[in-house]
């Protein structure tokens, strides 16, 4: 099973080009969706969630064809979005049984058995009689992957999953998608590099709405070997190495600036250092020319 | 899957408390009205039961007003829960498909919606079996009674409410946008009533009520109490016509909503966010500039300036906010149709747009507006920065407490400011679209100033009950239940009417063109300034209390509190209390030292008193005023009144008279002096008012005495409530009974209302006594205190006014700085006296020696020459055919709105400012009252002054009825037929109106106990039949042989007995058992006309075929009918359309009916339009507009 995006086009009412001709070719495993904030993201995500409709293009999952047969894309989805809220009074085990219904799971024996296992899954097991309102936020999301996770969808798309939840959540939450991520498309979509990093196979880099790069993180870093060079400076000095040499990030350490800078030869001054996907995180965001992939 | 969501929509609003507290709100207010006569809904049922078929009916209609509100809250509940939520996402990512969401959710939430409403039914099952009200008042259970109304009323109207706040909700996504639908519900209800308002108009009224609200009323409004008691409301004409109707509306709308319902629907909260990369990341790794610095400041014009911005933030904020201009907007659709209208009055009249009643009506249109805006508003203003999620900057910052409070009190006067003015915008536009140019803004400034001045108070309320609860739906509801609760409560079961302890409360006052603002203007300002001051220290709590930062718990805001209350805070309080205390016990020394306040409970008690205690007196033997010379001192600038009266009292029995009862009054004009020779004082109860004189010689049959009595009344400072509006300082106006004592006991000052009387254990009380009671024929129906009188006044005023008092003006004169008037009466008369006094133009003019003057205000000069043309023409008409006109003047004198009716007095007719003065007579074809009235009141200087009635059933016939009959035959001799047509009609509609609220029992009109519907509504109808029948020589004939026979004559005095035996003696033998129908029996016709053609013949004629049906009843005093056998003169018509477009008759013939199915045929000369059975509406009918049927042409095929 292959989902197969080709030329995907949309501008908003106000003007903004939210996706421009975006191709991607995702299967299965971990697909990792990097970009900064209002890259355009979220707006992919919906629009193969079918909750939106594109200007252009088509998107193929297998035999369906996403933004014609939306029924039959949403009998094989799991979605959690970026935001949501929950209805107020009901328990997690009540709210998670009617989204099982409305999946399709009929059957009151099988929905039953289903639910129980899920709630366990995702560590819910005890709270499971509570009102879903009253949840801290990382139980919040655990409730979001379990129902999405509902009916064995083909198609898994979890939309910034991991803001606002700390380390241990972050971790946990992790664990659970790798599980499944073998045998489903996920497409996990973010702005912190360090999680795809850590769980894809695959990634595409989106910024301002077209794909910047697309392939794995492995060939991503090898595009940038030996192109990135590394110093320590003063914060007044910056203005002038600006003028001098392409920067692609400035960080803090110990209160001192360290500058990433991008070149083709060695910089007196600067040692180089192996390139990492931040590097190339920016040095796309930037618009930095690479080798070609 | 539709299973799914329906029953998941179900759960999740019967597991919350929003249905059950409806349904219990609901029940409990239709028990309240059922179980107590206090609580009304939509109306007192008067006669009828309390569990009767309309009953309930009338309950369920009215309060599905309520409801829409109820039914709102759960549609947008239902449409909006996965927005709200924001669970919409992983809702639309699911396979559910679109029918079953969007009905599953709505048909969650319309059967949510219809459970309150069987509350109602709950509340009247279970109020009827309370064991403490009577069992006359209860009827019998009637299943099908609940089954209607449930079936008519609830279900169709919810869904129509329901689908509308649906669509709108789940379309818009917005709240608001749904309440917006309601509100336009409401609007089209509104306009319904006012269209029903109007005969012509009555259908399109009835199928534009979207609630059928007006439409089931309009469709009972004949129904007697007997019909209300035993019919239910059936699935039938129009009621069936806008059940389909709406319900058709309501389908479509939901169909549509279906249809047009996306899944992917717009995003409309989540906008793209716009980033501008590229040049921020350049910039970003410049070394930063060091920031320009300020300087902070703490002063008071520091705090000044802070508070002058943030009022322009919030105020600015929320007078463009959508809710306030879509109020805005709805409560102009709401306004602008009543205030077309205002120049309509009752019974299609037409008046001048006068601003005082454009006011009025702006009150009436916008009071509810205002209202919501105010409680809307004032949870908006207190919330808003923490709706916003800004609390937590704004908390923080460095500026004081108060101008935030201040800022945001301010803001929601300024909203209440701006529609204020834009009704007075409104209100000069209508009058100058009318052509109207008396603008009169000084007027509108200060009436909207009174009102502005009493939102300000209420504002202040809602937010100080805001700040100290801290939670927005519980402040809403504290509000609205504190208003209800002063209302209904303090008011109504607590009897307190005292406005310092009423909030917001200050005497009420009304506008007159003549006497301005009016003596309770200077008690409102003072009351006003009391509350405000009390707001001033509401204020101060609030502002101590004002929510900064997120502590919740009261023990942590108190000492909040502690910390805010500085000493200089302190001192600022007192002194507004100092003042406050100080304005307060000013308003008590007025209002209770210098004035007597009298609870309106208390003073029902008093009446209780007076009538169990010397009740024993009534009818004992009293001698008569023969004669009185009334010396009426008036200083109306100072609202002083002394008079002087002296009497002689004659004897007129067979018996020897030992005692004077005199029964005076203790408030207002109090008596403070008489003078009664031979006589000592043996009881004098002056709390009620009764004192007894024993005479020390008796007073001999024939005898007379002197008795003088003295009145005083001096207006002192001001008073609760405005208590004598006949003293004032333009237009003065009373009558004897003002300022002279009662002879014995009267019984006009007992308790009226039958559940008053219940309540105090008073027996029943008779209307009227019967027709031939013996005792009551020996004193006419005006006064036992006189039979015929001779008087004179001598009058004093202001220089610059005039007084006038009935009789000709013998002497005037000035003296002591006042002008005096010296009045007498030529000719007896009833002593019944006016006295009136204002600053007037007068108009002179003369026919056949008599003085016409008419007495008015320089602005309102329409009408005058009129009226006085309308005395002329009733002068003429009356001297001819009933008798002399006795008096050497007639007067008409207008006098100010705190009532609205003409009067006659002997020579003299005042009128009310708001009736005949400000009609508008410029269009020829208008109705015109004015001739009508003047006419009617002229009449009464025979029919009353002439000829006067006993104290008996029957009495208000010759006087009430005769001068309707007197002042048609003018408006027949000088008016088109069309008008008096019109009047006619809504004269029958009126009578067959009121029927259903009959609070004791109907009888016929030769029996009539002085009940408007019947002596002048029925009433003329009766006489204008009777004079189509016998001729109106023939009637004039009766009357004048009748005035001859009964005028001026003393005790024993005439009753209807007689004057009915003058008609029947001109009345040929074949009309006799129609004159029974008409008088003595309660009769009631149904004529119809079923079928209509015509044909046309060679010789150029045309064949008039029409079948009718006519049927005759007799009715009881309750309003059921039997059915009788017909055996009447009817009249067949035939019309024809004249140059004008108009339907004229063209053939007239009138038939003796005996079968109830007729065929008739006749032949005309002009091709007919329309054909009918009494097609002049002689004969009361059921239903007066089938008598007539437009006529078709049937083509004859050979």
């Amino acid at each position: 099973m292959q989902l197969n995006i080709k030329n995907l086009t949309k501008t908003y009412p106000n003007g903004v080009t939210a996706l421009s001709n975006v191709s991607l070719t995702i299967n299965k495993g971990m697909f990792g969706l990097l970009g900064p904030n209002g890259a355009g993201k979220s707006t992919l995500m919906r629009t193969v969630a079918t909750l939106q409709e594109a200007d252009y293009g088509s998107i193929q999952l297998g035999d369906i064809n996403v933004l014609e047969d939306k029924v039959a894309l949403r009998r094989v989805l799991g979605y959690l979005p970026q935001e949501f809220g929950v209805y107020p009074r009901i328990s997690a085990q009540k709210l998670l049984d009617h989204m099982a219904v409305l999946k399709g799971v009929v059957n009151n024996q099988e929905r039953k058995t289903l639910v129980e296992a899920m709630l366990e899954r995702v560590n819910l097991q005890d709270h499971r009689k509570k009102s879903v309102s009253s949840f801290s936020g990382g139980m919040r999301q655990r409730f979001g992957i379990a129902q999405a996770l509902l009916g064995e969808p083909k198609l898994i798309i979890v939309d910034e999953p991991t803001a606002g939840l700390d380390p241990g959540e972050r971790n946990r939450f992790y664990n659970l998608l790798s599980e499944i991520g073998e045998n489903v498309i996920v497409i996990l979509s973010t702005h912190i590099v360090d999680d795809v990093k850590e769980l894809c196979s695959d990634m595409a880099i989106i910024h301002e709405g077209e794909v910047l790069f697309s392939g794995s993180p492995q060939l991503a870093v090898d595009s940038l070997d030996g192109l990135i060079y590394e110093r320590t400076i003063e914060k007044t000095e910056m203005l002038a190495y600006q003028q001098q040499h392409t920067i692609i990030s400035n960080k803090l350490v110990s209160g001192k600036t360290r500058i990433h800078v991008y070149s083709d030869e060695a910089i007196p001054g600067f040692s180089p250092v192996e390139a990492d996907l931040e590097d190339v995180f920016f040095s796309k965001i930037m618009g930095v020319s690479t080798a070609q992939v | 899957m539709f299973k799914e969501i329906f029953t998941f929509e179900l759960r999740q609003h019967f597991t919350q408390y929003m249905v059950y507290i409806f349904f219990l709100i609901l029940g409990l207010l239709a028990f309240g009205a059922v179980v107590s006569d206090n609580v009304t809904i939509g109306g007192d049922t008067g006669n009828v039961y309390k569990n009767a078929p309309y009953v309930i009916a009338q309950y369920t209609t009215i309060l599905g007003i309520f409801g829409m509100v109820m039914v709102t809250a759960f549609m947008n509940s239902a449409a909006l829960r996965d927005y709200q939520q924001k669970f919409d996402q992983i809702i639309f990512s699911t396979p559910v498909d679109k029918a079953s969401f969007i009905f599953g959710r709505f048909l969650g939430g319309y059967l949510a919606a219809i459970v309150p409403f069987l509350g109602v039914f709950a509340g009247v099952l279970l109020g009827s079996a309370m064991p403490w009200i009577e069992a006359e008042r209860v009827g019998p259970l009637i299943p099908q009674a609940y089954l209607n109304s449930f079936l008519i009323f609830v279900v169709p109207n919810t869904l129509i409410i329901g689908a509308v706040v649906f669509a709108l909700a789940i379309t818009f996504r917005n709240v608001i946008v749904s309440f917006v639908g309601t509100v336009l519900l409401l609007v089209l209800y509104i306009l319904s009533m006012s269209l029903v308002g109007d005969l012509d108009n009555e259908t399109l009224g009835m199928l534009l009520d979207p609630l059928a609200i007006r439409t089931h009323a309009i469709a009972t409004k004949y129904w007697t109490v007997a019909d209300k008691n035993t019919m239910v409301v059936s699935l039938t004409g129009y009621v069936l016509l806008n059940r389909l109707l709406w319900t058709g509306v309501a389908l479509v709308i939901l169909l549509i909503t279906y249809l047009s319902f996306s899944f992917t629907g717009r995003r409309v909260k989540r906008k793209k966010t716009i980033d501008q990369q590229p040049a921020v990341v350049k910039s970003a790794f410049a070394p930063l500039e060091p920031l320009p610095s300020a300087e902070l400041q703490y002063d008071r014009a520091a705090q000044w300036q802070q508070f002058l911005n943030q009022i322009k933030i919030d105020f600015l904020g929320t007078v463009r906010s959508t809710p306030f201009i879509i109020l805005l907007l709805i409560a102009l659709i709401n306004a602008v149709p009543s205030l077309w209208l205002v120049t309509e009055g009752s019974g299609d009249v037409i008046r001048y747009p006068v601003t005082y009643k454009i006011i009025e009506s702006l009150e009436g249109a916008f009071f509810i507006f205002i209202y919501a805006i105010i409680i809307y508003y004032s949870g908006v203003l207190v919330w808003r920065e923490r709706d916003a999620r800004m609390d937590t900057f704004y908390d923080a910052y460095a500026y004081p407490d108060w101008v935030m409070y201040l800022a945001k009190v301010l803001s929601l006067i300024g909203l209440v400011a701006v529609v204020n003015l834009l009704s007075i915008t409104i209100g000069i536009v209508v009058q100058l679209l009318h052509g109207y140019t008396r603008i009169q803004l000084d007027v509108y400034l200060l009436d909207m100033g009174m009102q502005w001045a009493s939102m300000i108070l209420i504002a202040v309320l809602s937010i100080f009950i805001h700040v100290l609860v801290n939670n927005k739906y519980l402040g809403y509801f504290l509000i609205v239940a504190y208003l209800v609760f002063q209302e209904f409560v303090v008011q109504n079961v607590w009897d307190e009417h005292h406005n310092l302890l009423l909030f917001s409360g200050r005497p009420s006052y009304t506008y007159s063109d003549m006497n301005g603002f009016g003596p309770s203007i200077t008690g409102a300002v003072w009351f006003q300034l009391y509350w405000l001051l009390f707001c001033g220290l509401l204020s101060v709590v609030a502002i101590l209390f004002w929510v900064r930062g997120k502590e919740n718990s009261l023990s942590k805001r108190w000492q909040i509190v502690q910390q805010r209350f500085t000493p200089q805070l302190k001192k600022v309080t007192l002194g507004i209390a100092g003042v406050w205390l100080a304005v307060g016990g000013f308003i008590f020394y007025n209002t209770n030292i210098l004035n007597d306040y009298v609870n309106p409970e208390a003073a029902k008690e008093r009446q209780v008193a007076y009538e169990k205690q010397y009740k024993q007196y009534e009818g004992i033997a009293q001698p008569r005023i023969t004669s009185a010379k009334y010396y009426v001192d008036l200083e109306p600038y100072e609202r002083n009144l002394f008079t002087r009266a002296e009497l002689v009292l004659k004897n007129k029995t067979t018996q020897p008279i030992d005692s004077i009862h005199l029964s005076y009054a203790t408030s207002g004009v109090k008596l403070t002096d008489v003078v009664l020779p031979n006589a000592k004082v043996s009881l004098d109860d002056s709390v009620l008012g009764y004192r007894i004189y024993q005479l020390t010689e008796p007073l001999l049959p024939g005898d007379s005495l002197a008795m003088t009595v003295r009145s005083a009344y001096e207006s002192k400072g001001f008073e609760n409530e405005a208590s004598l509006t006949q003293v004032v300082n333009n237009g003065s106006f009373f009558n004897q009974s003002l300022i002279v004592p009662s002879l014995g006991y009267e019984s006009g000052l007992e308790l009226i209302d039958r559940q008053d009387r219940k309540d105090h254990d008073l027996p029943k009380r008779d209307r009227m006594p019967a027709i031939d009671n013996q005792l009551a024929k020996n004193q006419n129906y005006i006064s036992d205190d006189a039979d015929w009188v001779h008087y004179e006044t001598v009058m004093s005023t202001a220089p610059d006014q005039i007084a006038v008092a009935p009789g000709t003006l013998v002497k005037e004169w000035e003296e002591d700085g006042k002008r005096f008037f010296h009045y007498r009466l030529e000719s007896q008369a009833l002593n019944f006296l006016s006295f009136i006094s204002a600053r007037y133009q007068v108009l002179r003019e003369q026919w056949s020696g008599v003085d016409i003057e008419i007495y008015y205000q320089p602005e309102h000069n329409y009408n005058v020459e009129r009226m006085a043309e309308a005395v002329k023409l009733s002068l003429e008409y009356y001297s001819e055919n009933f008798a002399p006109y006795p008096h050497e003047q007639a007067r008409i004198i207008e006098f100010p709105r705190y009532a609205s009716f003409a009067q006659a007095f002997p020579g003299t007719m005042p009128y009310s400012e708001s009736i005949g003065f400000i009609e508008n007579l410029e269009d020829e074809d208008s109705k015109d009252r004015v001739l009508q009235v003047v006419a009617h009141e002229m009449a009464h200087q025979w029919w009353a002054h002439q000829i006067i009635g006993a104290n008996v059933q029957g009495a208000t016939l010759l006087s009430e009825t005769m001068a309707q009959y007197s002042a048609l035959m003018v408006m027949k001799q000088h008016k088109n037929e069309r008008s008096v047509q019109d009047y006619r009609r809504y004269e029958v509609d009126r009578y067959l109106r009121s029927r259903g609220s009959e609070e004791l029992k109907e009888v016929p009109l030769w029996l009539v106990e002085n009940t408007g519907y019947i002596h002048y509504a029925k009433g003329s109808n009766v006489m204008y039949a009777l004079q189509d029948y016998i001729g109106e020589e023939q009637v004039n004939k009766a009357l004048h042989a009748y005035a001859q026979e009964v005028a001026y004559q003393e005790p024993p005095y005439t009753t209807s007995r007689d004057l009915l035996a003058e008609i029947r003696a001109v009345t040929p033998d074949s009309l006799q058992p129609f004159v029974t129908d008409l008088f003595e029996r309660i009769t009631l016709y149904s004529n119809r006309t079923t079928e209509a053609t015509y044909q046309s013949l060679e010789n150029g004629k045309f064949q008039v075929n029409f079948t009718t049906e006519s049927k005759k009843f007799y009715a009881d005093s309750l309003g059921s009918e039997t059915e009788t056998l017909i055996n009447d003169w009817v009249d067949i018509g035939v019309f024809a359309e004249n140059e004008a477009g108009k339907d004229e008759l063209i053939y007239l013939e009138r038939l003796k009916i005996t079968e109830s199915e007729n065929e008739f045929s006749v032949v005309v000369d002009r091709q007919p339009s329309k054909v009918g059975i009494d097609p002049n509406a002689l004969l009361i009918d059921r239903v007066p507009d089938d008598n007539t049927k437009n006529i078709e042409e049937e083509i004859v095929t050979d």
